[in-house]
């Protein structure tokens, strides 16, 4: 394992603009507040070009081993985002970055190599973007389908915003089908509530009892 | 209704989890903890359906779900009682526009029981579970 010294995030951005040049296309750092005392933590945010997403992995496998996180996914209209998050400088306490590596897919070419061949625990989060997004991960060891039954429609991408996302139709109104009415009725009926005996009149104290 | 000093035996609960968001099974595990204790009058949650007396059924039902519910409620011996803990398995609640669902619950199993709320508070539940258990009477003296 390699034993890089730790480093703040802005010299991490400074090795991937160093190694990668004109295809970064952003590079930012936010603050979070870490615990009672709002520790300092930071984000690391990294757009790339899709062609570059397998070396920035392994430029930060080469800093530190990262922890894969998951892989979102975000349909922005006519491209669709993936965020890979990982963390690295996992065991330092208050010295755990998480970076982020974005991808743009166009819709009309939505391919994305696969990481699983260096973090072999991203396959079911590449799994769950293949049915969810439609995307295609190219050489993924094991392409089934992860999450959607297997009867799901074929072409239909629930987390897509776009006319392959969900019909109107797939949604079962459930408030609207109301109670079964073809159960059988019963064994014993329900025994009738007892009904209350009135209080005695006449009985009624005022209160406090001194009233003349 | 009898609720003596004793019931006629304990009441074995099992909790089934069909697609809920988790909110349910907080509340019911703060009904069995120990500020309420049912389990002074013998109800606890029991690992197995094959021994329980009531089944605790929360979530809409989704479509993975469904044979899998089937299959939990044959296994309860009889006489049973199902119980349908919170909204969503009676509405759908907030996941009224999913589209991979086959609930509402009482569509799949034959519900007894209705506990609403999102989450149902842990004194509704065990108004619930006092139904359950009048209704359970009912049952045995039938047989």
């Amino acid at each position: 394992m390699n034993e890089t010294p730790h480093l703040s995030p802005s010299e991490i951005i400074d090795l991937y603009r160093a190694a990668f040049g004109a295809g970064i296309h952003d590079a930012r750092i936010t603050e979070r507040g870490e615990g009672m005392h709002k520790t300092k933590g930071y984000n690391i945010w990294i757009r790339i070009d899709r062609g570059l997403l397998r070396p920035a992995i392994k430029k930060l496998m080469d800093i530190r081993f990262p922890h894969f996180a998951v892989i979102a996914g975000n349909d922005l209209g006519d491209e669709i985002e993936l965020l890979y998050i990982l963390s690295v400088f996992y065991g330092t306490k208050f010295g755990e970055y998480m970076v982020t590596f974005g991808v743009h897919l166009p819709k009309t070419d939505l391919t994305v190599p696969t990481i699983t061949d260096l973090i072999p625990g991203a396959l079911l989060s590449e799994r769950e973007k293949q049915e969810f997004f439609g995307i295609t991960v190219t050489d993924i060891p094991d392409g089934r389908r992860l999450f959607l039954p297997d009867d799901f429609p074929q072409g239909v991408y629930p987390w897509r915003k776009d006319e392959t996302g969900i019909k109107p139709e797939m949604v079962r109104d459930l408030w609207a089908i109301g109670r079964p009415k073809d159960r059988p009725a019963p064994p014993v009926p329900e025994k009738k509530p007892v009904e209350e005996v009135p209080a005695a009149e006449g009985k009624e104290k005022t209160p406090g009892g001194a009233a003349e | 209704m009898k609720l003596t000093k004793s019931f006629n035996r304990s009441l074995w609960v099992f909790h089934l989890n069909t697609g809920s968001c988790n909110g349910c099974e907080i509340e019911i595990v703060a009904t069995v903890a120990p500020r309420y204790d049912p389990e002074r009058f013998g109800m606890r949650l029991v690992g197995s359906p094959k021994h329980a007396d009531v089944l605790l059924v929360t979530g809409p039902v989704t479509k993975k779900m469904a044979q899998k519910v089937r299959r939990v409620y044959a296994q309860v011996p009889d006489p049973k009682v199902v119980m349908c803990i919170g909204t969503c398995g009676q509405s759908g609640g907030v996941f009224y526009d999913s589209y991979n669902l086959d609930g509402p619950i009482d569509q799949v199993l034959p519900v007894d029981v209705y506990v609403p709320g999102c989450p149902p508070r842990p004194e509704a539940i065990i108004y619930g579970v006092v139904k359950a258990l009048e209704k359970l009477e009912r049952l045995e003296a039938a047989q």
